[in-house]
Formats: C-alpha cells, structure tokens, sequence
C-alpha cells in the first residue's frame, strides 16, 4: 500500500509543479468570477445563476484535469520510458496504474474542493448550514464523474493515441448526458434503429444524465439518499471496469 | 553460482499490416558469473536492450526462462537488482534528493533508516551531494546519467545492469562512469553493463557475452577470447563475419 501512495504522492507533485496545473486554476477562478458577474447580472435569479454556472466551473475544471492528465499519465510513461526505473523496483503494474491514478485524484480533490469552497463563499452560504448537504452531495456528484473520466481516458490511452483518448473520453463525457435526452427522442421518433442504439448507449456509457444535480443546492434535506446511492454504485462499477480493463492492458504490454 | 541466467529467449516483434514480424532474439542463452563484471557487447540493434528489457519484464518474451540468483524474478530479487536504463529518462520535477527518496520509498517501504546515510554516499559517489536540492530538469545530461547510477547503487545492490552507462557522455563523464564501476566492483558486486564500445568492455570485464542479430555469439572468459583474437575489435569482426556467413 505504501508503494501506491508514494507514487500517488510523486505523481501528485509532479501535477503540482507543472505549469499546466496553474493554467487549470486559473482557467477555473476565470470561470468562477464569470458565473459571479453574470449573476449579479440578473436581477431576480442571481443565486441560481451563480450556483448554475460555479458548478459548471468546477465540473469543467475537474474534466480538463480528467482528460488532459489521464491522456497523458500512462502514456508519456511510457514513451519517455520513465517508467521503467520504477517498474525494475519491486512495484507491480497494477501498484503502478492505482498510484498515477490516486495521484490525480487527489489533485482533483484538491482544485474541486478549493473551487467549491470559494462557491459557498460566494453564494453566502456560511448562514445557511443546512443547506450543506445538497451542496457536498453535487460537488461528490462532479468528483465522481470526473474520476469515472479519468479511469476510462486512462484505459483509452492505453489501446490508442493519447489526443484520441482524450476525444474519447470527451465523447463519453457528452453521450453520458446526452442518454436521457436521447432516449426521450427515440421514444418519440419511435423509429426501432434509433432506440435500439440508445438501448445500446445506456449499456455501454456511464449514465451522467441521471446524477445532473447541479441546480438542486437549495435542497433543504439534500439530494435523495436512493439517488446518490445509485450514484456511487454506478460510478464505483464504471471505475472499477476501467481500472480492471487497464490492467489486463498494461500487464501485456510490451514497454519497447 | 550465478547471478543471472538465462535460457533460450525468444521475442518476436508484430509487425504492422504490411509488415513482417521481427525476430529480434532468438534463443539468447548466457549465464552470468557471481561478483564477477560482464559485458554484453553488439552492434546498435543486436538486442542487447531488448534482452534487458526483457529481464526486467519490460517486455514479455515468447519463450524462455530467465532466474535471478536461481529463482524468478519477484519482489525479492528485484530489491538485490540495482539497474540504469539507456537513456535515464528522469522525473525531472523532482530534486535529487527526492529523487533518490522515491526510489528508496519504492523498495524499503516508509523506512527511512539508513536512508540519508546511504543516498548522501551514492551523492558523494557520483560527485552530485552539491545538486542534490536541484531539480533534475536542471541538471546536465552527464548528471542525469550519475544521478541514474546513484539511484541503482543507493539499495547497495548484489546486481547491477546498466544499459549503455556510458554513451553520449563526454571523456570526463566516460571516466567517472568507469571509476564508480571500478568502485562496485571492489565492493563485490556483480556487473553487467551493455556497450558497442569494445575498449569499455576491455578495460572494465572479466566475462564477455557477445551479441549479433539476436543471437549470441559468445558467452566466456574475456581473457580466452582475447588470447584466440588478439583483438576485442578484431574478435567482434571476425564472430560477426562468421555469423552472417551462415546466415
């Protein structure tokens, strides 16, 4: 277990000392100190809009971290070959893959939690404990679809190149909110083709649309607690799979 | 006994769509002697990487057997095995005390005991306890190679593989290479370092395994091999020429 967490840790720094961490926050502040104009923009729905769009910062934050680093985490391992000092250490590929992962979880953590804690600033939360709940419950909504990304960008860039991946995981990301929406249609449509493929989507894409909470902060008793344990059940699966799959992947892998 | 062996290696590259497959070793088989340094001399593409990466698990053969001190490879030997790829690729976020920490971190767990003592030893060793706090990106590419050897000595190995330890470096960096391999071997180590440079080998070996287009053409004595050729350069030639005559 050591093992994992020093290199999630080495990992975790390397994440940090890069510059493309402090392009991620900044891109993110940027984003939060645009919901705050835009609400204080509007003049009847001003919470509404700010907590609409500081969640959308930080759900996008939390994906370009997902994407870009879970592209690239195996995979510049391997072509730089820094891999393989570490691998002639007594680590196993398996130890290897869950500490790079862990690594950037933990930097997701890290700017998701920070983010959010500058939202309840701005949204005035501080008086209103009680809110608190539905508040955490979206921000582990976001986290947990992020990290869902990340295991499976990580997986995708093990069987193709790294900007595919990344497109992959993108195109997973819009599917998995598009699954409700997208069957509404097919059930309208009634054409057999169409609702045969979104029968297929739900099987093959987490379903994103169904944990899309973002606007239900001001939920005095959270969200309900069959819906996030739904939630964690379905993420946790997706997550594993993907772990799995990388594994199985990297362990046949030739570092040439 | 032997520190390493190995027994009819086989690993065949895939080749693309329209491509063949390569057949880049084919029953690589030398055993190395305890505390004794070898070499692993052949041209640039003979495989002597590939057979290396492949000791390690880098890259699976089809077919062979390869044992550290008689057994597989595991956690345990791994820990006996100091190694340097070709090119010590590095976390160059890292300092290089860092460096040496994770690596330690890697194979003893949290403990640190004995840790300062030994990584400000490998420092000292490879003239570098002065860069220690610098981060590795900016080090010179002769101090990326030291840097890559102190942490292959800092476990005190009983084994230590270097691929290529001395190439693209400077006379300067060449000799220093060739003193901390000097240094090892009065410890006891046992060495095996790869090289297509014969005067390294010469100066530095007590056991040759030489190899060309993945098969090995020599496993023995330098001094026996020596005395039939005269010439390590002249022996290379001469095994290669009779190679590539039956091929």
């Amino acid at each position: 277990m050591y093992k994992i967490w020093t290199l999630a840790r080495t990992t975790l720094r390397e994440m940090l000392r890069e510059k493309i961490f402090m392009v991620a926050v900044l891109i993110a502040v940027a984003l939060l100190g645009l919901s705050f104009l835009l609400g204080a923009l509007s003049f009847a729905e001003q919470r509404k809009i700010l907590a609409d769009f500081g969640f959308m910062a930080i759900q996008i934050s939390g994906l370009g971290i997902s994407l870009f680093a879970g592209a690239y985490l195996l995979a510049k391992e391997i072509e730089k070959q820094t891999c393989l000092l570490i691998l002639s250490r007594p680590v196993s590929r398996a130890q290897f893959i869950l500490g790079k992962l862990f690594g950037v979880l933990a930097l997701n953590t890290l700017l998701m939690g920070a983010l959010g804690v500058v939202l309840w600033g701005l949204l005035g939360l501080w008086n209103e404990p009680k809110l608190f709940p539905a508040f955490f419950e979206i921000g582990l909504s976001l986290w947990c679809e992020s990290a869902v990304i990340l295991c499976l960008v990580i997986f995708f860039s093990l069987v193709v190149r790294p900007v595919l991946a990344l497109g992959a995981g993108f195109m997973v990301f819009l599917l998995g909110h598009w699954l409700g929406d997208l069957a509404f249609f097919a059930e309208k449509s009634q054409e057999d083709v169409f609702v045969q493929a979104v029968k297929v989507l739900h099987w093959v894409t987490p379903n994103f649309y169904r944990m899309n909470w973002k606007s239900a902060y001001f939920l005095e008793n959270g969200i309900p607690f069959d819906n996030i344990l739904w939630m964690l059940a379905h993420m946790t699966g997706w997550a594993l799979l993907a772990i799995l799959l990388t594994n199985f992947f990297f362990r046949r892998k030739d570092i040439v | 006994m032997s520190v390493l062996s190995i027994e009819k290696l086989n690993k065949t590259f895939k080749g693309g769509l329209f491509e063949k497959d390569r057949h880049v070793l084919r029953d690589v088989s030398f055993v190395l002697p305890e505390g004794q340094t070898s070499g692993f001399v052949g041209s640039n593409g003979a495989g002597k990487t590939t057979t290396i990466k492949c000791i390690f698990d880098f890259i699976r053969p089809d077919s062979g057997q390869i044992h550290f001190f008689g057994k597989p490879l595991t956690s345990e030997s791994k820990t006996r095995v100091g190694y340097l790829p070709e090119r010590p690729y590095l976390y160059e976020f890292l300092t290089g005390m860092e460096f040496l920490r994770l690596h330690w971190n890697l194979c003893y767990g949290a403990s640190l005991k004995d840790f300062h003592e030994r990584a400000h030893e490998a420092l000292k060793k490879v003239d570098l306890f002065e860069a220690k706090d610098r981060r590795l990106r900016t080090y010179s590419k002769g101090m990326l190679q030291r840097i890559g050897i102190a942490q292959a000595v800092l476990t005190r190995p009983d084994l230590l593989i270097l691929d290529e330890p001395m190439s693209g470096l400077d006379p300067d960096g060449r000799a220093m290479v060739k003193d901390i391999l000097r240094e090892e071997q009065k410890r006891g180590v046992s060495l095996f370092f790869s090289s297509h440079l014969l005067q390294d080998m010469e100066e530095l070996c007590s056991h040759l395994v030489v190899i060309n287009r993945g098969q090995v053409l020599y496993d023995g004595v330098l001094n026996s091999f020596m005395a039939e050729y005269q010439s390590l350069e002249k022996a290379f030639s001469v095994l290669k020429g009779k190679e590539e005559g039956r091929v």
